[in-house]
């Protein structure tokens, strides 16, 4: 028998069916639940999208500083409306590389266990996920469809349902545009090459907006009519009907493309998908980042060599953290946010504000947090592996709490002195603006020790452990309590960034210090059980 | 052989004061006893390898002394205070390998084993980190980090990083695993120098020529008990 006629033999198999078969011996009561529970689900997605659109509302309108007198800055040329085509075209980029990333075609590592090495054809099991991650495109296409129009029509002032209603479609077409195109890249095996064309054309991005830049500060007459046309016409219902009819050609177009190469994907390749889409939503889930953010493997390779002369004195614990921070390229988030508060302040109007400063700070506070987290957990949380190292429990926290306030400290007094330069905040007194400098760093490492920490969350149990209004609300503030403990922290900050001739009232350097207090007691209560140890 | 509700004392030598006691220790989970009681006195120098049938309560007891699960009942003390793996002197005088292990995974092989070397202190750590990658036969990967290692290789980095450093008590889980002949053989003689220059062993095993080489006795946990047995005893209980 040779190789075509074992092909030939090879039985159809739709494993779907096997589920169907499954769902359909289900009582009513269980589908009862299954219904309840997607009720839940849409119910909870339509009170977080509420959200959404209050908070962006207050961003924007803290952005532009209504009603607050703000320097003005000579390199601002960019209104954020100007802007909003370049936020767009930077949300397809990096929706096509999330594509990219989660496979799009998946299989999930039970499927993959049990029936990718059964001798049978898997078109029916890409087949069903090509459909899911159709859908996933086209969600995630819509729902970042949903925050630009949100921002546009903020900024704009003024809502044309019409506009939106065609701006919609528009993106649940990009979502299948896109999907396709990744799906073809991924039965090719190139997503790495896509993935670096990709991160290159975010640079390209970066280059035509400077040089746009220079050319709108040089008062050309092309570019300046160029930009003014670009922020027009996305409030035109003719480019929305326009942009419908292209993208449902190539959407008919990607799809026939989609279609013919989707069942070269091998098996190895659907089951790492589906291992990376596990964990995107176990974070999402969890509300946890940690491990979907974790660095790869092949990223700290690249960097392996690095940090080595400069921590060759340092202590072993100071050393580890100085090495996952270079190594895991940790410390390149605060950079790129510092680097992204400045630009903006320097060329956007309206920006240089006091209350888009307070945005920034708080912005910082939880980042700082979540960074900050993410490199010192290992010390508070794998008791197997730092029991090598021969330093007691109290010893490593207090490094680790050491190593998040002067990280933090460093992130913050970078953000006062460069906002301080640009003229947007009013350094008098610094002796002020250092206590509360400092105060605050001690809320954002007492926010990332509890953060660091943080466990696994069986929601069902928290939740339905609740039951009231207020029982919830407790579940849910303790959620997000590490944040808050920050954010409380950055009061005395925050007051001086508002009114920096006024004299902080005590109750803020109180509250300050009370959310601070974590950090300080893993500071100096830590040193005096590391003496009795 | 000892008795089934055994107490066992293996102290020998002068030093009367045990390194590791367990008294009446029951082991297993609020709702669910696993094994006990048991009594466990272990002194200076000595190699005792615990023995079971899979689900016996192996790497429960080990975790249980560690501190890692609380005992269901009675008391386990090294160096005749509560055991309290957070603190200096624990973490000092013992050293651990109790799972596949977990890794900082920005290090380098190398570079894991110089953070051990040099959080304990110890004098030409260069040498000695040199020393455990060739003993382990990790010269080769020495610059890799522990994603790019083989799940062999990972439990060769854990098991240096063990004994590279001093250590009164040396607890280890199943340390044979995904090891290569020579390698456990390499092992077996490494472990039974540890123990002649006065380190105590406390090592779950499934290996019969590790029980023979490099300890004294077993203790097997069977039926929810335990039972000290000699180390050939042992051997012979696992070859069955």
């Amino acid at each position: 028998m040779n190789a075509n006629d074992a092909a030939v033999q090879v039985p159809e198999f739709d494993p779907q069916q096997l589920i169907l078969r499954a769902k359909r011996r289900r009582n009513f009561s269980e589908r009862f639940d299954s219904f309840s529970d997607a009720y839940v689900w849409v119910l909870a997605a339509l009170v977080a999208l509420a959200y959404l659109f209050s908070a962006i509302f207050g961003l924007i309108f803290a952005l532009l500083g209504q009603g607050v007198p703000h320097p003005h800055m000579p390199l601002a040329v960019w209104s954020l409306q100007e802007l909003s085509p370049v936020l767009l075209v930077l949300a397809t980029i990096y929706l096509f590389r999330l594509l990219l990333h989660l496979g799009p075609l998946a299989v999930d590592s039970s499927k993959a266990e049990w029936w990718l090495p059964l001798p049978l054809h898997s078109n029916a099991l890409r087949g069903r996920a090509l459909r899911q991650a159709l859908l996933l495109g086209m969600l995630a296409s819509a729902f970042i469809g949903i925050i630009w129009l949100i921002v546009l029509y903020g900024l704009a002032g003024a809502f044309d349902p019409l506009v939106a209603g065609w701006a919609m479609v528009c993106f649940v077409l990009a979502g299948i545009v896109l999907t396709n195109l990744a799906v073809v890249v991924q039965s090719n095996g190139k997503q790495d090459q896509v993935q670096r064309w990709l991160r290159r054309a975010v640079l390209v991005l970066i280059v035509v907006l400077v040089v746009f830049w220079g050319l709108l500060k040089a008062q050309n007459q092309w570019v300046l009519g160029a930009v003014e046309s670009a922020a027009d016409a996305i409030l035109q219902i003719s480019t929305w009907v326009g942009g419908t009819i292209i993208l449902f050609c190539l959407g008919v177009l990607s799809s026939w493309w989609s279609h013919r190469t989707y069942s070269n994907i091998g098996a190895r390749a659907l089951r790492s998908s589906g291992e990376n889409q596990q964990l995107l939503w176990g974070s999402l889930m969890q509300a946890d980042y940690r491990a979907a953010t974790a660095p790869s493997t092949a990223l700290i390779g690249r960097r392996r060599s690095q940090g080595r002369r400069l921590v060759s004195h340092l202590p072993v614990v100071w050393r580890v953290l100085v090495l996952r921070l270079i190594r895991g390229a940790r410390w390149h988030l605060p950079v790129r946010y510092l680097v992204l508060v400045m630009a903006l302040t320097m060329t956007v109007e309206q920006i240089a504000n006091p209350l888009s400063a307070v945005v920034f700070y708080l912005l910082l506070s939880v980042l700082l947090t979540l960074n900050v987290s993410a490199v010192i957990s290992p010390l508070l949380t794998q008791s197997q592996l730092t029991q090598h190292l021969g330093q007691s429990t109290a010893k490593l926290r207090q490094t680790a709490a050491l190593f998040a306030v002067l990280y933090s400290a460093l992130a913050l007094t970078l953000l006062t002195a460069g906002l301080g330069a640009l003229g947007v905040i009013e350094l008098s007194n610094a002796w002020m603006w250092g206590a509360a400098v400092l105060l605050g760093s001690l809320g954002s490492a007492a926010g990332s020790l509890g953060y660091a920490q943080r466990k696994e969350r069986d929601w069902e149990s928290l939740l339905g452990g609740a039951t009231n209004d207020v029982a919830i609300a407790a579940v849910l503030f303790n959620e997000v309590s590490t944040l808050v403990r920050a954010v409380a922290t950055l009061a005395p900050l925050l007051s001086l960034v508002l009114s920096p001739q006024r004299v902080i009232a005590w109750p803020l350097w109180l509250v300050s210090l009370i959310f601070a207090f974590r950090a300080l007691h893993m500071l100096v209560g830590e040193f005096s059980k590391q003496s009795r140890s | 052989m000892y008795s089934a509700t055994n107490v066992v004392t293996m102290q020998t030598g002068q030093d009367a004061k045990y390194q590791l006691e367990a008294k009446e220790l029951v082991i297993g989970y609020p709702q669910r006893t696993i094994c006990g009681p048991l009594n466990l006195q272990l002194s200076r120098g000595h190699g005792v390898g615990i023995i079971g049938a899979n689900g016996s309560g192996k790497s429960t007891l080990i975790r249980t002394i560690l501190g890692h699960l609380a005992p269901v009942q009675g008391e386990i003390e090294f160096l005749g205070l509560p055991v309290n793996e957070d603190s200096m002197t624990f973490r000092q005088e013992v050293a651990v390998q109790v799972t596949d292990g977990t890794f900082f995974e920005e290090l380098t092989v190398a570079e894991h084993l110089e953070i051990v070397a040099r959080g304990h202190s110890l004098p030409s750590w260069e040498q000695k980190v040199q020393a455990e990658l060739d003993f382990f036969e990790l010269q080769e990967v020495a610059g890799l980090l522990p994603g790019e290692l083989s799940s062999g290789q990972r439990r060769k980095v854990l098991l240096a990083a063990t004994l590279i450093r001093p250590a009164q008590l040396v607890l280890l889980d199943e340390p044979e695993q995904r090891l290569d002949l020579r390698i456990r053989q390499k092992l077996y003689c490494r472990l039974a120098t540890l123990r002649q220059s006065g380190t105590t062993l406390l090592v779950v095993t499934h290996d019969p020529q590790l029980l023979r080489n490099s300890l004294e006795h077993a203790m097997l946990l069977d039926e929810d008990q335990g039972e000290m047995i000699s180390a050939e005893s042992g051997a012979q209980w696992l070859e069955r």
